[in-house]
């Protein structure tokens, strides 16, 4: 029987393994650690680090996060927040909360590669409901979860305001499991982008992204 | 004036004009990355530290300014 719940201390293990899988996108490459240059353990405990001070905003937070509940066990995930719903971008969020806890001399590896990371990236849009970092077991899949997790988030996240029309996802061009799942549940394609940077594959799991939307 | 012509070069635009109420919305080139450079720039130039709580409720460049002077005083 599965139940879903609002996340708990205990189970920030889970949720970081999960902001790592969504983003390697069923690849070996984990973008933070390609871009930044830190093994998986360095991000992992950075990322302890950032859920410990309790911010809002983005994915790396404890409030923004749903588990799925298998026979005690956590065995699916997925963040949401309202973007930008206090007048500050989540990547900006992200990007000092990383800036906190990774070495500054790891962050400059970053920094210089801004113009490969530029020619990918899509920025989220103000007011949307994001929804990020979704993670299901393999043993799960094809049970619909991924409906319940974001139903639920609708249902939490929503009931205190009127003025979100959309639900709002990134995904990378190569996940076409993920492409297969969101059309099935009603997201359109909204944007794309493709990188033609000759080492856009070295840093990140593909060429390409997609902003999709659904209406609420 | 000083962190002004430091965002400038930060953004690489010495004709762009920074107004208190401009947010990254409003300068082509902030970024992620630029947003990151920003911040370690004017930490190192002004010799302040900023507090991931602080920075988190950075909503323009007038926040910016008013943090870094508030730093300064309490250094001073």
């Amino acid at each position: 029987m599965y139940s879903v719940r609002q996340a708990i201390k205990k189970d920030i293990p889970f949720l970081i393994q999960s902001i790592i899988n969504a983003d390697k996108s069923s690849t070996d490459i984990c973008s933070y650690c390609k871009l930044i240059e830190i093994e998986e353990l360095e991000l992992v405990i950075a990322l302890k680090k950032i859920f410990d001070e309790e911010i809002d905003g983005c994915e790396f937070s404890l409030t923004a996060f749903i588990v799925v509940v298998y026979s005690g066990e956590p065995i699916a995930a997925c963040a949401s927040w309202i973007e930008a719903e206090e007048g500050i971008p989540s990547w900006q969020i992200k990007m000092a909360a990383l800036r906190s806890f990774v070495p500054a001399e790891k962050l400059q590896n970053l920094t210089r590669k801004a113009e490969v990371c530029n020619t990918l990236l899509i920025k989220r849009s103000v007011g949307t409901l994001q929804i990020e970092s979704v993670f299901i077991h393999p043993n799960h899949r094809g049970k619909e979860l991924l409906a319940k997790m974001i139903d639920f988030h609708v249902n939490e996240k929503l009931v205190k305001t009127n003025d979100v029309f959309f639900l709002e996802l990134l995904t990378y061009n190569s996940n076409l499991s993920a492409e297969k799942a969101y059309t099935k549940f009603g997201f359109m394609k909204v944007e794309e982008s493709t990188s033609n940077h000759s080492q856009i594959n070295q840093y990140y799991p593909s060429n390409g992204m997609t902003r999709w939307q659904k209406l609420v | 004036m000083e962190i002004k012509l430091k965002l400038q070069a930060v953004f690489q635009d010495e004709s762009l004009i920074l107004l208190p109420e401009m947010t990254a919305k409003d300068v082509d080139k902030w970024d992620s990355i630029t947003h990151l450079i920003m911040i370690s720039e004017v930490e190192t130039v002004f010799n302040v530290t900023f507090k991931l709580k602080e920075l988190i409720k950075l909503k323009n460049v007038g926040d910016l300014i008013d943090l870094l002077t508030e730093k300064k005083q309490l250094n001073e």
